[in-house]
């Protein structure tokens, strides 16, 4: 997914008042893409059940 | 073997309901070890003409309750839904009110819902049982493997990719035998045949039952129906479109999602091509993945959450919109990317 695409999604989650937005890659390691976290699968499960 | 994550609420009745081949048997065989049970297996011939002959026998077997027992498993109870009935008499009866806890698992609420099972009036808390998940796969777990092959429990414990794709030909086979045929589900087969297959490739995109009709040859109201079928025999959710509005998530069209990786890929014939990183189903695999681990665990775990997808009309798409249950935040969204 492209920087412009995940930006793009950023502002439909200001959009729709989401209180956060959460993306997940099936990569063992959490990156950062322009101030977004992608973080990897097991992490981004928790995180949703934890809300 | 596994460790389980289900937890039934202790001193309560309950239901259990999963898919064929979950595991739920084997789970209560362990959940009930040590305690006197009276088990009953509807899916043995024997015992479903007994009991769906004369339900009152089941009343009639704890009255005089020898050898003494306080838990009934009952296997498989929509094949007599009949039996309900005489279990509400026995939970709402002064004189075996406290005597008996009950333990029912079923792998399809098609019949309770349409053959008049009362689900005890509330009085029997609703537990599902899932394929594995990675927590309970724990270091058995493989990516890989999950996104060919799914999760069933004898296909996670089966020697070899031969083997899993035996069993998952045979599981599919058995689910169109024994639910679809045998409970006269449809009248004809045929199309209910092609649908499944046109509902497996189609597993996870937003469902068109216009298209999918004319491509199975039937019309659009009969497709809606074969899609219930599939959720209540517990071969898979639907996904409803996000939108504020009751009305306009309605006139939205849902997603559905198979229950298990490998029964859709077994459905679509592709069993037998390991998916790649950098191809496009991978990344759909991959995505039915999560949000089944997301079903599973908040059934687990209670957490009541509730999910929707979101699409915009130039097609860009959160794959989840997450809503935490009542009471556990602010009416609040939280959305699930995969990049």
């Amino acid at each position: 997914m492209s920087d412009i695409e995940i930006n793009k999604l950023r502002s439909y989650a200001r959009d729709l008042r989401a209180d956060r937005s959460l993306f997940i890659s099936r990569e063992d390691r959490p990156r950062n893409v322009d101030g977004v976290e992608i973080l990897p699968w097991t992490l981004g499960i928790n995180s949703v059940l934890e809300e | 073997m596994f460790q389980r994550h289900l937890k039934p609420l202790d001193n309560n009745d309950f239901f259990l309901f999963g898919a064929r081949g979950t595991g739920k048997t084997w789970f209560l065989e362990q959940w009930a070890a040590g305690r006197d049970v009276l088990w009953v297996n509807l899916l043995q011939d024997a015992e479903f003409l007994k009991f769906s002959r004369r339900p009152g026998l089941l009343r009639e077997l704890l009255a005089t309750n020898k050898p003494a027992r306080s838990l009934v498993i009952i296997d498989e109870i929509q094949r007599v839904p009949e039996l309900l009935n005489e279990i509400q008499n026995i939970i709402e009866s002064p004189e075996t009110r406290s005597k008996f806890r009950f333990a029912l698992t079923g792998s399809s609420a098609r019949k309770l819902k349409r053959g008049g099972g009362n689900l005890l009036a509330g009085r029997a808390l609703l537990n599902w049982m899932f394929p594995l998940t990675h927590r309970e796969l724990g270091a058995s777990f493989s990516l890989e493997k999950i996104l060919q092959f799914g999760s069933l429990p004898r296909v996670c414990t089966a020697q070899n990719d031969a083997e899993r794709e035996e069993l998952l030909d045979a599981y599919v086979q058995t689910y169109i035998k024994e639910e679809i045929r045998v409970e006269q589900i449809v009248r004809n087969l045929d199309p209910f045949l092609r649908f499944i297959e046109v509902a497996a490739q189609m597993n996870g995109e937003p469902i068109n039952y216009s298209s999918i009709g004319r491509e199975c040859r039937v019309d659009s109201k009969m497709v809606e129906r074969y899609y219930q079928i599939l959720e209540d025999t517990l071969i898979g959710n639907f996904i409803e479109p996000f939108h504020t509005s009751i009305r306009k998530r309605q006139s939205q069209r849902s997603k559905f999602y198979f229950f298990d990786i490998g029964v859709a890929n077994a459905l679509r014939r592709q069993l037998r091509s390991a998916p790649s990183p950098h191809h496009y189903g991978y990344g759909r695999q991959f995505e039915h993945f999560i949000i089944l681990e997301l079903i599973r665990l908040n059934s687990y775990g209670r957490r009541r959450q509730r999910y929707t997808y979101f699409r915009t009309a130039d097609g860009a798409e959160v794959d989840l919109m997450v809503k935490p249950a009542p009471g556990n935040s602010s009416p609040s969204k939280s959305n699930l990317q995969k990049p």
